[in-house]
């Protein structure tokens, strides 16, 4: 019976070992990048409602812009749970837990509703909706990323995601002209370390990496063949 | 046919057929695995780094490319400033397309896109949007107010 990595073995059967390994390591990371798309790989998701004191803050927002605008802004997160559908928060210029419908002096609204999918594959996860008073039958498709956010970003805290996406509805009010344009008028804050957000290149879309890995894989094999020609014309 | 290399001197491994790790095997020397697993490492290395190099491609790059500058509106030697006749969410809608942000927010004012070393701050205006790019360093507390809780989180 052999040793599998016996250092009696000659040079060239202990380089095919390492040499399976590394095909072995490198066809696994292109595999988890693969896998990584699967529901199931998605642990760092976080489906729930935001905190309660973020909700205030962002209904207070809203009713300010309200005010300014005469327009009324809600929002509402919807979810499955064993396969029933479930509304995991509303809040409105009137308040969190108030639906933008019943919010008193309301005739017009902007409602941003998400739809989360927690089975589903990451890019199915997400569906954000913009609907309007005027024709409650249609609604228009709010890409995250018109809002400054990802479909991963809003899946990995729906809370906070849909309290941004909130939030930008006065801004997406005034570029359809539907209401004048209003400052808005931030509580003063602190300042805070910046936590690091990693590599742009790695977030780019679809992963740079899914393609930087393959090629990184097929310049080591080109290597491999280029040194084992070398070798053997030497 | 198959062209024959020479390889007399290497029968140990040649001669072993339906062997899977097979072609690894025959070109391959302990030796020349490590090197190609350095290699490797060099390559990733480069790659992560090159977001640092003012060359490579970065959003602050891809701004410069897509947008109309704007030198009156740059915000001292802070920032330096674009305009598109795109609304405020369409820009930022084609710049996340490209580069996802790492933390991003918007409200009333306009799209607050944070990346590794840069912001993209992309502003409402009568016919369009100022986009400014800054260092995340100095844009942090002049849109504090705007992006605290979103960016530092």
């Amino acid at each position: 019976m052999s040793q599998v990595t016996g250092t009696g073995d000659p040079p060239q059967r202990r380089g095919r070992k390492l040499g399976i390994l590394l095909a072995i390591g490198f066809g696994g990371m292109m595999l988890a990048f693969c896998v990584g798309d699967m529901p199931f790989f998605d642990s760092s998701d976080r489906i729930g409602p935001p905190e309660p004191a973020a909700a205030d803050a962002t209904a207070a927002a809203l009713a300010r812009a309200t005010q300014a605008q005469h327009l009324c802004y809600g929002w509402q997160l919807d979810s499955f749970e064993r396969g029933q559908p479930v509304t995991l928060s509303l809040g409105s210029n009137g308040g969190a837990g108030v639906s933008v419908r019943k919010a008193p002096g309301c005739d017009r609204w902007l409602v941003v509703v998400a739809t989360v999918h927690p089975a589903s594959r990451k890019r199915d996860k997400l569906v954000l909706q913009v609907v309007d008073s005027r024709d409650e039958s249609s609604s228009t498709v709010m890409e995250p990323g018109s809002v400054g956010m990802t479909d991963t970003m809003f899946v990995a805290d729906t809370g906070a995601g849909i309290l941004r996406a909130a939030g930008a509805l006065p801004l997406i009010a005034a570029e359809n002209g539907m209401v004048p344009p209003v400052q808005a008028r931030p509580d003063p804050a602190k300042e805070r370390a910046l936590p690091s957000v990693g590599y742009d290149i790695l977030r780019g879309r679809g992963g740079s990496l899914k393609v930087a890995v393959p090629m990184m894989f097929l310049s080591l094999a080109s290597l491999a063949m280029v040194i084992g020609v070398l070798r053997r014309r030497s | 046919m198959r062209k024959r290399w020479r390889t007399e001197d290497r029968q140990d491994v040649a001669t072993e057929p339906g062997d899977a790790g097979s072609l690894a095997g025959e070109i391959l020397t302990v030796r020349q695995a490590l090197g190609t697993l350095a290699f490797s490492v060099v390559v990733t290395v480069a790659f992560l780094v090159s977001d640092g190099i003012p060359d490579a491609p970065s959003v602050r790059r891809h701004v410069d490319a897509a947008y109309a500058r704007s030198p009156a509106d740059d915000i001292g030697g802070d920032a330096v400033a674009y305009t598109s006749p795109l609304k405020p969410t369409g820009v930022a809608a084609e710049i996340t397309d490209g580069w996802r942000p790492g933390r991003g927010v918007a409200d009333a004012d306009g799209v607050y896109l944070r990346y590794a070393d840069d912001s993209i701050v992309i502003l409402r205006r009568q016919n369009g949007s100022l986009i400014l790019v800054e260092k995340t360093t100095t844009a942090y507390p002049r849109y504090l107010a705007h992006v605290a809780g979103h960016w530092d989180r």
